[in-house]
């Protein structure tokens, strides 16, 4: 059946009419349908299709009409008449679904009551962007990084203005109201709120406080800058208020390399106001003026984690320095370890994706052996100063250096895989590596970080040795890729899985020990 | 006085080609043509169509920028008279309301000639615009641009039955330009005004580039050329009885070096190689209807690529005669 129905001087924005027309297509039993203006050529296309008929033939440029091809038995000219009234009278809702609006600001336009803007453009552009979200009001949360100092503070002052957060620039994981952005993970919801301004240092938290029992409000990131002089810590500032005002937030968790003096001495201001318990870890910081400020701080971001549930449960607040395994248990895998070693076995290569669980390795390995790296604890330390291989090293895979060209290895597992090929060796004693899940992940990273071992073991057979492999996953069981799956892919390829970063790099530490003494 | 209206809204802005055109007139009745949420229509009993819209929208020739949010309601319902006497201000009996333009600021909708050296588009910018028709496929006749640059050989790689329609006939007039055969390319102008969805249908947008772009080009360079300048007003004229009346409008004013705001920075970033004002520009025009702003920059894509290869041509003339 071919029917045309014509309005007389009837105007409606393009917008409008190509979601009605696309919505008038997906009809059962419509072939084909046209919405449009009634000019000679559109008319030259309906003819040309077979579906021009008597209405259409005193159509004049400014009428609209509908001609369509259809089915009868399964719908007819006036069900098609009567969906597009239905559709012309909610045509803002119908907007949401079909319609892929070209710019953030059609965007903000075209679905009603967002109020997040979440932005991953070259950096050059961002800035822009972001303040067409703030000055909307609508909150913002900045994957891209290469923005400038100015732009962030500038931006991060608008928002405070209007009481928005301005999470990033390079901010790489956040919780808002239950909803993972970025790199997350899923996480049940909870009573423990947490600012952070490091990536894989706030998934580590809150994944170790979701096996623990509990679960989270929100996770608000703030991007690795804000605690630079020239930030100030806006937005954690922010985000500490946020979760004081929060009805839902019982207990705060910060986590961040040491801030800035000044900035540090914002946040212990404000800390010292706080009328919720506030566990601080500020990664090798100083924990004297936390303790002041009747905070608690944390030698790990598991042990943030551990005594945030404690403080949520009311139970008594301790240090967790130690491994959920017995110590026979930990002797064992220390001694089985440094047994599979030959002799010329004495390096460390701990390859990491994440950039805070890189840092918090170093800084706990840092003390006892000197380690080199591409973020070293001292300059003397830079991988640079390092002949050939000959050394301890640990690198964060996630540094600019390492990313130019390539996606971030936390996506795109190929770069550690390369590190596996060039940096393990015959020399090679412990290999220490995260595995990151969850959304924005790679989809199996702990298969590939097998597949390498796997490999790098073939290798070294031919020359008669073994390696020591410690990992440990940093992902919940309801991550998309799974935390046991990604577990068993590893104990598969054997390696040594811990439940935490910070037990991992313990038990390094203990290996390297033996196979050094 | 200020008691007899229910509603005062102010202009913000105004163009310079609508203040002229009231400044010119003591009594006018407007109707209004067609309203929708970002913008309003209004036709003079001498046909001229001038814009009213809010801050989230660019402003147009014959148009003006209200300080109205996008959740207000306009004071308006179609068919409305709206009066001008003269005094700077609309009044809307209907609604009781009143648009009172006496602080706004006035916009040329015109493009000024660049301080700098006026030179082709580079590559590298009409990649930047192709790379962005290509990932968008907006639903208009943009999609063509797969079959004119090479990337396929089939007219049924466009991703529409609109743009699959009319690639022939696109591909015939890109040529009858490009060898500068203006009656030609009339004639093959013939074959896409009016064409294609939305209410500036997409070969209209298509066009407007073209006859904006040639514009410049001739004023620019001082070339005068009569035929072309005739070329631009013939398709205006063609426009008239073949489309809607609000796409022969902006076709009209095109043909005068006039466009919204948005447009005249594609061509002002073009002209002065200013990549990230083309960006920018570029993503300002996107918003233009579903389609419309995606046409124009194919549009502006197709001329500025005969443009570079007329410059090539022209330097092998020279060169030519330098050997001579």
């Amino acid at each position: 059946m071919i029917q045309s129905i014509v309005r007389k001087n009837a105007y409606y924005d393009s917008v409008t009419l190509m979601l009605i027309s696309r919505e008038m297509k997906s009809i059962e039993g419509v072939e084909e349908v046209l919405v449009g203006m009634g000019t000679d050529l559109n008319l030259d296309l309906v003819r040309n299709l077979n579906m021009f008929d008597a209405n259409l033939e005193s159509i004049t440029p400014n009428d609209l009409f509908i001609a369509a091809k259809f089915n009868e038995e399964f719908v007819t000219m006036e069900q098609l008449v009567e969906s597009f009234e239905e559709q012309i009278n909610r045509k803002k809702d119908a907007s949401a679904g079909d319609y892929r609006p070209p710019t953030l600001r059609s965007a903000i336009d075209h679905l009603e009551g967002a109020n997040l803007v979440q932005i991953s453009i070259p950096g050059q552009y961002a800035a822009e962007e972001a303040e067409t979200a703030l000055r909307a009001g609508l909150h913002v949360m900045m994957f891209s990084d290469n923005v400038s100092i100015n732009d962030e503070l500038r931006l991060k002052k608008m928002a405070v203005e209007k009481g928005l957060l301005m999470m990033g620039p390079d901010c790489g994981t956040a919780i808002i109201n239950g909803v993972p952005l970025c790199f997350a993970n899923v996480v049940s919801r909870g009573k423990i709120g947490l600012v952070g301004a490091s990536g894989t240092g706030t998934q580590e938290i809150t994944v170790r406080i979701d096996q623990l029992g509990e679960g989270l409000s929100q996770v608000i990131g703030t991007g690795g800058r804000d605690l630079r002089e020239e930030i100030g810590g806006l937005m954690m500032i922010q985000g500490i208020e946020a979760l004081l005002n929060d009805p839902e937030t019982e207990v705060i968790v910060l986590v961040s390399k040491p801030p800035h003096p000044t900035v540090e001495k914002k946040i212990i201001d404000l800390v010292k106001q706080a009328d919720k318990p506030v566990v601080i870890d500020f990664i090798g910081g100083d924990a004297a003026s936390i303790v002041d400020a009747g905070a608690t701080p944390c030698l790990s971001l598991e042990d943030a984690a551990r005594k945030a549930v404690a403080l949520l449960r009311g139970e008594k607040v301790v240090d967790f320095d130690g491994f959920d395994a017995s110590e026979e248990e930990i002797e064992k895998l220390v001694s089985g370890s440094a047994a599979k070693l030959s002799a010329g076995q004495k390096y460390l290569r701990a390859l990491y994706t994440g950039g805070t669980l890189a840092d918090e390795a170093i800084k706990y390995l840092g003390d006892h052996y000197p380690i080199y790296s591409n973020i070293p604890l001292t300059p003397d330390r830079a991988l640079a100063n390092l002949e050939g291989l000959n050394g301890h090293i640990c690198l964060d895979l996630g540094e600019d250096e390492f990313t130019r060209g390539r996606p971030h290895p936390m996506i795109d597992p190929l770069t550690r895989a390369d590190f596996f090929k060039t940096h393990v060796n015959s020399s090679t004693a412990v290999v220490l590596c995260d595995v990151v899940i969850g959304y924005g992940a790679h989809e199996n990273p702990a298969g590939a970080v097998a597949a390498s071992v796997s490999e790098a073991r073939e290798r070294l057979k031919a020359e008669g040795k073994d390696l020591v492999v410690v990992a440990s996953v940093t992902g919940t069981d309801k991550d998309p890729q799974g935390l046991d799956q990604s577990i068993a892919s590893l104990e598969q390829a054997g390696v040594i899985v811990m439940p935490s970063n910070a037990q991992a790099v313990r038990l390094v530490d203990l290996i390297m020990e033996k196979v050094s003494a | 006085m200020a008691g007899r209206f229910e509603r005062t809204i102010s202009v913000l802005q105004m163009s310079q080609d609508l203040y002229d055109f009231l400044l010119q007139r003591d009594d006018v009745v407007f109707r209004v043509h067609s309203i929708f949420r970002g913008a309003v229509n209004l036709l003079s009993p001498d046909k001229e169509l001038a814009t009213i819209a809010r801050t989230d929208l660019d402003i147009m020739p014959m148009g003006m920028i209200v300080d109205l949010s996008s959740h207000a309601a306009w004071p308006f319902e179609n068919d409305d008279s709206v009066l001008y006497g003269g005094q700077m201000e609309f009044v809307l009996p209907n609604s009781e309301s009143r648009i009172r333009f006496r602080n706004a600021r006035v916009w040329s909708p015109e493009l000024a000639v660049p301080s700098g050296e006026v030179t082709c588009a580079s590559k590298e910018m009409l990649d930047l615009i192709k790379k962005t028709l290509l990932e968008l496929d907006s639903g208009g006749v943009a999609s063509v641009i797969r079959f004119i640059d090479g990337d396929s050989n089939e007219p049924s790689s466009c991703t529409n039955i609109y743009a699959r329609f009319i690639t022939g006939d696109i591909c015939s007039f890109l040529e009858a330009v490009e060898g500068k055969n203006w009656d030609l390319s009339l004639s093959r102008a013939e074959l896409l005004i009016g064409f294609g969805p939305g209410l500036t249908p997409s070969c209209d947008d298509f066009l407007a580039a073209f006859i904006l772009s040639l514009y410049y080009r001739n004023l620019w360079n001082h070339s005068d050329d009569h035929a072309l300048l005739n070329f631009l007003h013939d398709v205006v004229d063609l426009a008239r009885s073949r489309t809607t009346i609000v796409s022969y409008s902006m076709l009209k004013h095109a043909s005068r070096g006039k466009a919204s705001c948005s447009y005249l920075k594609v061509l002002d970033a073009l002209a002065t190689q200013n990549i990230p004002e083309l960006h920018r520009a570029i993503e300002r025009v996107l918003e233009f209807g579903a389609t419309s702003g995606a046409d124009f920059l194919f549009g502006v894509w197709c001329i500025q690529t005969i443009f570079s290869r007329w410059a090539r041509q022209e330097e092998c003339i020279v060169k030519k005669e330098d050997r001579i």
